[in-house]
Parts: C-alpha cells; sequence; structure tokens
C-alpha cells in the first residue's frame, strides 16, 4: 500500500465515525459545577476511600445470591434499613416537551420526601417527537437520573429498571448503563456534615413504545460501611431524584415533565 | 503534537471539550457498543481528573487515551470475572445487557461493520487501528499511548491496516 492509499483509506475509515459524538449523558459529568468528575471518580469508587475491588466483588455476590437483580429496587434484605422502609409512589403521565436536535436535555425533579427510603415507580408517557422518531428503528431512550441526600454518613442504594416494548431492562443504578451488578453507592462526607452527592443511571431501551416505566430505589442508612461503625451513621432526612428522559439516537431530546410523589 | 495545558479546574473542562468524542469514538470501537463506551469514557475521564489533579501530564493525548484503553482492559477483565462469579452461583446476566453486538444499538451501519471485523483483529492491531482514526495522534504519540516506541507504532500500525484491507477493501474513489 502507498502511503497515499494509505491516507486515502485511513480517511475512508474515519469517515465512518461521522456523526458519532460523546453522548450528552457523559456531558453532564463536565458540566456540573466545579466537580462534577470529582463526584463521578467518588462514585466510581477511585477516591482513596474506595471499596476497591473487594468490593466490586462482594456486589457481585451478594446481588447474584440474593436475586436483586432486575427486581423491584430496593436495598438488599437484611440491610438494617429494611426495617425503615417507607414507599413512595410517583407517577406523571402528561407529555413532555420536545427539544430541537442536540438540545442539552434539561433536568427534572422527581421528590421523595420520605426519610430513608424511596421508591418509583416512575411511569413516563413518551413525548409525542419520541414516538414520531420510531420511525428510525430502533428508538433509543435514555434515561438519567441524579440522586442527592442529605444526611452525613450515608449510604446511598440505587437500583432501576426499565421497560420497553414489554422488555425489561435491570439497572444497576451504581454505573452508567445497563448490566451493571454493582448497584450500590456508598458515600461520606469527608467533613463529616451534610453530604451532597449525586449519581446516575442510564437506561437504554429500545422500541416503539409510547410509554417507558422506570423502577428507582433509593436507599440510605445504617448499612455497615467501611467508612466506620453503622451505629455511627444517622438516617437520610432528604431525598431528591432528578431525572431526564432522551430519545433519539444523537440526543434530540425531550424531557418527561416532573413528577410529585403520589 | 503535544496540548498546551492550562492549570486548574477550568484546564480539565477544557480537556474533555477538546477529547471527549475521540475518546468516546475509540472506546465504541474498542468495546463495540455504545453503553460500554460511555461507561468506559466516563471512567476514564474520572481517572484522568484524579491523576490531573496530582500532576499535569506532559502530552495529554497519549496520557488520555493510555487511561481510555486501560480502562477498557479493566472493563473486560470485569465483565470476564462477573461472568465465572455468576457461573458459580447458577446464574447468568440477563439478556440484552451485554457486549453481545446484537444489544449495540445506534451505531450506523458502516460503523458498525468496521467495528466488528476489527473484532476479529487482536487487540493491539484494534487499538492501534482506533486510535489511528479516531484521533489526529502522530505516532510517536500513538506508540506512548500503547507503550511502543514511534517506529514500532508506525510499522504495527501499517501491518494492521494492511490486515483490514483485506477484510475491508478501500472503497473506490472513481
Amino acid at each position: 500500500m502507498t502511503d497515499e492509499q494509505r491516507t486515502r483509506y485511513e480517511q475512508q475509515l474515519a469517515s465512518r465515525y461521522e456523526g458519532v459524538e460523546a453522548p450528552p449523558t457523559l456531558a453532564r459529568w463536565a458540566t456540573r459545577p466545579a466537580d462534577g468528575w470529582a463526584r463521578r471518580a467518588v462514585s466510581l469508587g477511585l477516591s482513596a476511600r474506595n471499596a476497591g475491588a473487594l468490593g466490586a466483588v462482594m456486589a457481585v455476590i451478594v446481588v447474584a445470591a440474593l436475586g436483586l437483580h432486575g427486581s423491584h429496587g430496593g436495598p438488599p434484605a437484611g440491610s438494617p434499613t429494611a426495617s425503615a422502609e417507607t414507599t413512595s409512589s410517583i407517577s406523571s403521565t402528561a407529555a413532555g416537551e420536545c427539544l430541537p436536535a442536540g438540545s442539552a436535555p434539561t433536568s427534572l425533579n422527581l421528590v421523595g420526601g420520605a426519610a430513608n427510603t424511596f421508591y418509583g415507580p416512575i411511569t413516563v408517557q413518551a413525548p409525542p417527537c419520541c414516538r414520531r422518531d420510531t420511525s428510525v428503528s430502533p428508538t433509543v431512550f435514555t434515561a438519567s437520573f441524579d440522586g442527592t441526600m442529605s444526611g452525613a454518613p450515608l449510604h446511598f442504594a440505587l437500583t432501576l429498571h426499565g421497560e420497553s416494548g414489554g422488555l425489561t431492562f435491570p439497572i444497576g443504578f451504581s454505573d452508567t448503563q445497563p448490566s451493571r451488578w454493582d448497584n450500590q453507592l456508598q458515600m461520606s462526607s469527608d467533613r463529616g456534615d451534610t453530604v451532597w452527592h449525586s449519581y446516575f443511571g442510564t437506561a437504554t431501551m429500545s422500541g416503539d413504545n409510547e410509554t417507558v416505566s422506570l423502577d428507582v430505589g433509593l436507599n440510605s442508612g445504617a448499612i455497615p460501611s467501611p467508612y466506620g461503625p453503622s451505629s455511627t451513621v444517622p438516617q437520610a432526612t432528604d431525598a431528591h431524584l432528578a431525572g431526564t428522559l432522551v430519545c433519539g439516537r444523537t440526543g434530540s431530546g425531550a424531557v418527561f415533565p416532573g413528577s410529585t410523589p403520589g | 503534537m503535544t496540548s498546551p495545558v492550562p492549570e486548574g479546574n477550568d484546564a480539565f473542562t477544557e480537556i474533555y471539550r477538546q477529547h471527549a468524542t475521540p475518546v468516546y469514538r475509540f472506546c465504541l470501537t474498542l468495546t463495540g457498543n455504545p453503553a460500554d463506551a460511555e461507561d468506559a469514557a466516563a471512567e476514564a475521564f474520572a481517572k484522568a481528573f484524579i491523576a490531573f489533579s496530582r500532576r499535569p501530564p506532559d502530552d495529554v493525548h497519549s496520557w488520555l487515551f493510555r487511561i481510555a484503553r486501560n480502562v477498557v482492559v479493566d472493563q473486560h477483565r470485569r465483565r470476564q470475572a462477573r461472568h465465572r462469579l455468576l457461573g458459580l452461583v447458577g446464574r447468568s446476566e440477563p439478556s440484552g445487557t451485554t457486549g453481545d453486538p446484537g444489544v449495540s444499538l445506534a451505531v450506523r451501519q458502516d460503523l458498525r461493520e468496521l467495528i466488528d471485523i476489527l473484532g476479529a483483529l487482536r487487540r493491539r492491531d484494534r487499538e492501534l487501528i482506533a486510535l489511528r482514526v479516531t484521533t489526529d495522534m502522530t505516532f510517536a504519540q500513538i506508540g506512548k499511548a500503547l507503550g511502543m516506541s514511534e517506529r514500532g507504532a508506525k510499522l504495527a500500525t501499517y501491518r494492521a491496516l494492511a490486515k483490514l484491507r483485506e477484510m475491508i477493501p478501500e472503497e473506490s474513489t472513481e
């Protein structure tokens, strides 16, 4: 192959990537105020206080053994917080607002006021622009959530699954994609005061549905922690979830409407 | 080519802006799956952020793609470990949640073909081609990212491209 041929060939290969951009959900970490990547790093267990590989392996074993993955979101069975559960249901069916292609998705707040626990499900009626997008096959829905809680130090466990066209996609919430098993996120505050932490998971769903259902479970409390004796762990006093649903392939957005606890 | 590196968090934000798409494309090429690619890219930038705060690199390009490459390798190892562990407890991953090309959504057809065929090559060949076509890095930088000499990277890339060309012929420009 001559240099000219090689250059031309490389250009042809490179052209296949045209239109492939970093997804908007990835950009969320870069656009957060000041320390988005730092918080992302903590959520990935990259801080000096991470539980490390052992934690990931344990999560696999626990999830597999207890059969939690793909079930309704909630804390691991037997966790100290289980007895303190309360359940909130939130739902929304109103059509959302469509955004021009390329627009950044806008967050909404899904607020759960129950201390310690917060559960979905959240049912979202896909906005008309998403339905029209079914001409693009497959339709892709991407749901992203942030969770924040106050109280310190806390454990933050989220599980989520989405349904689309009868297909269920279990999602471990401690990572940005389906299929993650390590669905517990541990967090604490270095200052020992209010924890502000966020995390989001992404559900990628295919189908031609008008409704997207997501189960979200959020739990906090005195789960035994590598960060210290569980007896020192206070209960969460507040919990918020904020989410976006983006439909289409390229980040053309549809924002699903805000919901309030049912 | 060495990117100037401003100081502070703004510097990292700028690194992200410049490299988000190339890193994502690189990860997509290696993982074959948009979800895995996003995951790997996010982890790569998070790791890069930590490392950057300790000591900014001399060559952002090589440094960042070396991190991304290692993240993808780790991701692959974790998946294998997870399969083994789940096998031990008699469970399997839910269908539709793995790196199965059948569930790789939203990748244009010609790119899908390229990624699938690259998957048949050796990992090093795949990495070399991915860096060559998704970035504008020099061979010196590619070599640095993959722990090779400049000359070694160049020769190996040429060989890998020749292999690929046997499977995906050059399109006619007539």
